[in-house]
């Protein structure tokens, strides 16, 4: 099944540059080895979304992906 | 001081113009940085006299590691704070922890009141009282511009000064260092006004030979390769904090228009990718910081009619954009940095003084406060009207802005609008709506700062609710920095500043400390920290949080009011055990 990804500008220097990419994956697949095996480090994940009815929803590491989902990636809130 | 067995110690009377210097063995124990400037403040601290009283001290401490390991770059200010009556804590980076190391002093102890407006020149060999009556009044970049010509030792000085609102006595005023990085939180700029003291120019010129140089050469390289080699501090350098703005504007943690929203509709607009496009033009960094996390923008606005245009320079992080952009909805790069610049040129807390008008723009849309009293109309968005606004808070233009220059809980108790004055224990909160951690953890914090406890950081962390975690965690991670400010390092460095390395580092200069030491040193400040503000009358369990905390949806969902006052009472209960144990 296929899903997609879309990453924020700090993402983009692990994915060859790309905002966006679409993703083969099998199905039962938890959505943080999705989005490392799109090259970014799972260290660096700070927050996965969903879009669903229109809406972002937060979803946790284990998250399993359907056909079609649409991703989005932000990186760890930093500071002291 | 680097090899002795003494903290060096200089007292500077500012009523006589005299001063002292003690070489104090008793403070070692303390390690140095917050450790040391907390039981100096406490030997000095008046509880029975206001904070801004001439016989209050203002203390300065650089740490045990200070300017000789990369990224170790702070000075802690302590004081009474004017803004919640209690402990004053504050941090800033820029040369001062360096000058200070190389004039040979750990802390800096200030009393008594200047007869007229003064600076204070320290060096290895003299300290002088110099007339700033033609200085009063100037602002923070002018004093600043002034002082660096009149003064000797470029390049080898750190220049700390005050704006109108320390002059004026704003409980929220700040000390500008160097230019881009203040003693900003908690009114450090008001009891600089309250003893008629303008400045301090430091100049450190002497030379320290490191001994043992190969060990440590070794451990010095470990922590520049951990720093500079890994992702875990670039982003600091890249696009920087405002990196912030974005996934907390995703996921509802973004405090926006006095909190009335967890979401802002012009967030990407002020992300810190739009900083990056349209305005950065530089980094710097702080002296001994190879990471250079300072990032300034450029404002090209017109200053008079006819296209009269000036380019300015101005310095912008997460806490910044958060207080004077999405908290009072002011939507574009540009019209940030333009309010961070009056607020500079005032010399003013940034996150205090957003904050403080988000309360006055929803008070005024209310209709507590009119317009005859805020002289400008205040609206969300309308960045005209804060400029103004930010002057009248500096200047105490009138009866109202001399309450608003009190900070927002003040304002709230003469004006109402308690509910939505977002202070935690009186001091204004910063830019993190993200969950229990983060209301409990100012709440809670010994200065009520995001930084005492890092909450924000473990609601973004912590997978499943758990009030006993929220509790404990909070608690060992204040003890903590504690021990980690008594150095005094950069808390954006502390995932390099483990214990392993830390000790590493505290070796190899000579400080043969333990691990069980170095948690012994962190409790021993946290409970002198306790006592103080015991001392000054601080009751954790009579704190009111404000409704629109949980009115408001967070980024781990709504917040319930009960819950957040059960873990007060649990944090309240462990401190009195931790208090207790120190007596059996």
């Amino acid at each position: 099944m296929k899903v997609y990804i879309e990453v924020t500008t700090w993402f983009k220097r692990f994915t060859g540059g790309n905002a966006s990419l679409e993703l083969e994956i099998s199905e039962g697949t938890p959505v943080v080895e999705a989005v490392s095996s799109a090259g970014i480090p799972k260290e660096e994940i700070g927050f996965i979304t969903v879009i669903k009815d229109n809406e972002n929803k937060i979803v946790d590491d284990q998250y399993i992906l359907t056909d079609g989902d649409r991703l989005k990636v932000y990186p760890a809130i930093i500071g002291g | 001081m680097i090899y002795e067995k003494y903290i060096r110690v200089l007292y500077i009377d500012m009523t006589e113009n005299k001063i002292r210097i003690e070489n104090r063995a008793d403070l070692c124990e303390y390690l140095g940085g917050v450790g040391v400037a907390t039981k100096l403040l406490e030997e000095n601290i008046k509880p029975e006299l206001d904070p801004l009283h001439e016989d209050q001290p203002i203390i300065f401490a650089i740490g045990a590691a200070s300017t000789v390991f990369p990224v170790v770059t702070k000075t802690v200010a302590m004081f009474r704070s004017p803004l919640t009556g209690e402990l004053g804590e504050s941090y800033a980076g820029g040369r001062m922890a360096m000058t200070l190391f190389l004039a040979g002093y750990d802390a800096v102890v200030i009393l008594g009141k200047a007869k007229r407006p003064s600076y204070i020149t320290i060096s290895r060999n003299d300290v002088g009282f110099k007339d700033a009556r033609a200085l009063w009044g100037a602002t923070s970049d002018e004093v600043g511009r002034i002082i660096r010509e009149r003064e000797p030792g470029g390049g080898k000085r750190s220049i700390i000064r005050i704006g109108p609102g320390g002059e004026n006595m704003s409980s929220f005023a700040s000390v500008c260092v160097d230019t881009y990085r203040h003693f900003g939180r908690l009114g450090l700029g008001a009891v600089f006004g309250s003893k008629n003291l303008k400045a301090i120019s430091i100049v450190g010129d002497r030379s320290v030979p490191i001994k043992n140089f190969k060990d440590y050469f070794k451990v010095y390289q470990e922590i520049y390769n951990r720093v500079t080699d890994t992702e875990i501090m670039s982003k600091y350098h890249d696009v920087g904090t405002p990196i912030n703005i974005e996934p907390l504007n995703a996921v509802g943690g973004l405090p926006t228009k006095n909190l009335r929203q967890n979401v802002f509709e012009h967030g990407e607009s002020i992300s810190g990718e739009a900083f990056a496009q349209k305005n950065l033009v530089r980094k710097m960094a702080c002296t001994g910081c190879p990471v250079g996390c300072i990032h300034i923008g450029q404002l090209r606005r017109e200053f008079d009619k006819g296209h009269e245009y000036e380019v300015i320079s101005v310095g912008y992080d997460y806490e910044l954009i958060f207080a004077l952009g999405s908290f009072l909805g002011v939507k574009t790069p540009n019209d940030i940095l333009d309010l961070i610049d009056v607020v500079e040129q005032m010399g003013l807390d940034a996150m205090s003084t957003g904050v403080v008008l988000g309360w006055a723009t929803e008070a005024f849309m209310k209709k507590l406060i009119t317009e005859e009293q805020t002289i400008v109309p205040l609206a969300f968005g309308n960045v005209a009207s804060y400029k103004k606004a930010i002057e009248y808070m500096a200047y105490k233009e009138n009866d109202f802005y001399s309450v608003l220059a009190q900070g927002a809980d003040k304002a709230s108790d003469v004006y109402g609008g308690k509910e939505f004055a977002m202070t935690l224990a009186k001091n204004e909160m910063a830019g993190y709506h993200t969950g229990y951690a983060a209301v409990v953890g100012a709440a809670v914090g010994a200065r009520h700062s995001h930084l005492c406890n890092g909450g924000y950081s473990l609601d973004q962390s912590m997978k499943e609710f758990n009030k006993e975690k929220i509790v404990d965690t909070l608690f060992a991670e204040e003890k903590e920095r504690c021990m980690l400010n008594s150095l005094v390092i950069c808390l954006f460095a502390r995932k390099v500043y483990d214990r392993k390395t830390i000790l590493a580092a505290l070796n190899s200069i000579g400080n043969n400390l333990t691990d069980e030491e170095l948690t012994a040193i962190g409790e021993r400040i946290y409970r002198a920290k306790l006592r103080i503000k015991k001392a000054l009358g601080f009751d954790q369990m009579s704190v009111k949080l404000p409704k629109r905390f949980f009115e408001t949806p967070s980024m781990s969902g709504q917040l319930d009011e009960k819950i957040a006052y059960e873990l007060i009472g649990m944090y309240n209960k462990k401190i009195e055990e931790f208090m207790a144990a120190e007596n059996r």
